[in-house]
């Protein structure tokens, strides 16, 4: 149960960063640690105490779940993990736009619409 | 004092140790990519590691020799294509199994083999072959589009 | 699980530090040594698929991280704003309430339920003839989840390369016609 609270404490450190910094690079490291919050969060939902990885071996019987930690919450995080990856590089693709436009990363002075 | 008349020639990338050992250590890494994509049925890994690692070899040259390494003949656009022609062939293979009978997409319509083999798991090897070409080649443009972007003058 | 407590703690310090320092490129080696823990979890976790996935892919961001952070200023306004910190109370403690809720919820720390997995464990390797039961569910079970993230590569890198444009459209039809 420790192991959940802590989870949950990682994810509002990353909210923090969100919604409290003002600049852009502080943003998008918090978007990050968000991320990582989550996919750690689903994986130790999958975790069995005593089992092992989810991998068939030879000449082993295999039952229904009977010694191996949940392999479909694996499968998803993988997918999330690099999904997360390509947001990264787009949000990053976009601030480095915008110093090059406005020449600061402050989000408070980044005010002009005009294109 | 005006011009100085003087030729500076810019030397790109990093020093003669770190070009020498990128040389030598890239197929080394490349190979792992390709390993770690063609095993991914019986070991850990699979398409989306090996794509990865590849697109960081490819990352590791470009750093090491400087920007002008690939720009002749390599931009980022030519990357685009070669990640739609990986979408494409992606699509394809999970195509094929509208043409059995009683198929459907997305079905596993190859040969399942011998297990632990190799040449096993029907559809899943060449879909791991698939994924490591699209996802280097994508990882590979998004690089190259933020390392080739430079302000144009008087826009 | 002691040595995962601790992990996580050290990825909670990591991640303190990386949101509060003012220097962004120790910020940016912050959020690598997070990764770094991140994936020594999951090999406690009995993943190493993702441990593996999870490295690589640290190093990449790091690698797009530092590109955006090198020779950029740092410097911010030095003027107070009530109105995020307001924003950020009310957001964590909504937060907060709805995961107390879940921590009734969710199954205790390492009985997980696995109904379906069940299932899948059980005709990997007859049904698609993979040893690696993370693969089969992968590229078997959940294909479509696959060719949605190609989709989203392929989405994204048209993205970037479109934010990033080296030269408009029009700009390359000018120095045609002026050079002809």
């Amino acid at each position: 149960m420790t192991e959940y609270i802590l989870c949950f404490i990682l994810f509002c450190i990353g909210l923090y960063a969100v919604v409290i910094k003002r600049h852009i690079i502080k943003i998008i490291i918090g978007i990050g640690i968000m991320e990582y919050a989550v996919n750690l969060l689903f994986i130790l939902i999958g975790y069995k105490h005593g089992a092992g990885f989810p991998f068939i071996e030879e000449n082993m019987k295999v039952m229904a779940g009977v010694s191996m930690v949940d392999p479909l919450p694996q499968a998803i995080v993988m997918i999330s993990i690099i999904i997360n990856l390509t947001v990264v590089a787009i949000m990053v693709a976009l601030a480095v736009r915008i110093y090059e436009k406005y020449g600061t990363f402050d989000i408070t002075k980044i005010k002009r619409l005009k294109g | 004092m005006g011009n100085d008349n003087r030729q500076v020639t810019e030397i790109r990338g990093m020093s003669l140790v770190v070009k020498t050992v990128a040389r030598i250590s890239v197929g080394m890494i490349l190979m792992f990519g390709v390993f770690t994509a063609f095993y991914g049925h019986i070991n850990t890994g699979g398409g989306f590691a090996g794509g990865v690692i590849i697109a960081l070899a490819m990352i590791l040259m470009l750093v090491s020799y400087g920007r002008d390494i690939f720009t002749n003949r390599f931009d980022e656009y030519k990357a685009l294509s070669f990640l739609a022609l990986g979408v494409l062939g992606f699509l394809v293979l999970m195509s094929l199994g509208l043409f059995v009978k009683d198929g459907y997409f997305c079905m596993n319509i190859f040969d399942k083999g011998k297990p632990f083999g190799l040449i096993s798991s029907g559809v899943i090897l060449p879909s791991n072959l698939i994924v490591l070409f699209a996802e280097s080649a994508g990882l590979l443009t998004i690089f190259l589009g933020l390392v080739y972007f430079k302000v144009w003058k008087g826009k | 699980m002691i040595t995962l407590q601790v992990l996580i703690v050290f990825m909670i310090i990591a991640a303190v530090v990386a949101v509060e320092i003012q220097d962004l490129l120790s910020s940016v080696v912050s959020v690598g040594a997070i990764g770094l823990a991140l994936s020594l979890c999951f090999l406690l976790l009995k993943a190493p698929d993702l441990a593996v996935v999870q490295l690589v892919v640290e190093i990449l961001v790091l690698i797009i991280l530092i590109r955006a952070t090198m020779s950029r200023d740092t410097k911010g306004s030095e003027r107070m704003r009530l109105f995020p910190y307001v924003a950020g109370i009310v957001f964590i403690s909504v937060f907060t309430f709805y995961g107390y809720a879940v921590l009734n919820g969710i199954p205790e720390f390492g009985h997980p339920v696995m109904k379906v997995s069940g299932q899948y464990i059980k005709h990997a390797l007859v049904q698609t003839g993979s040893a690696n039961v993370v693969m089969a569910v992968m590229l078997d079970y959940r294909v479509f989840d696959t060719l949605c993230r190609i989709t989203i590569l392929l989405t994204a890198a048209v993205g970037v390369l479109t934010v990033l444009r080296r030269e408009s459209r029009k700009k390359q039809e000018e120095v045609k016609t002026d050079g002809k």
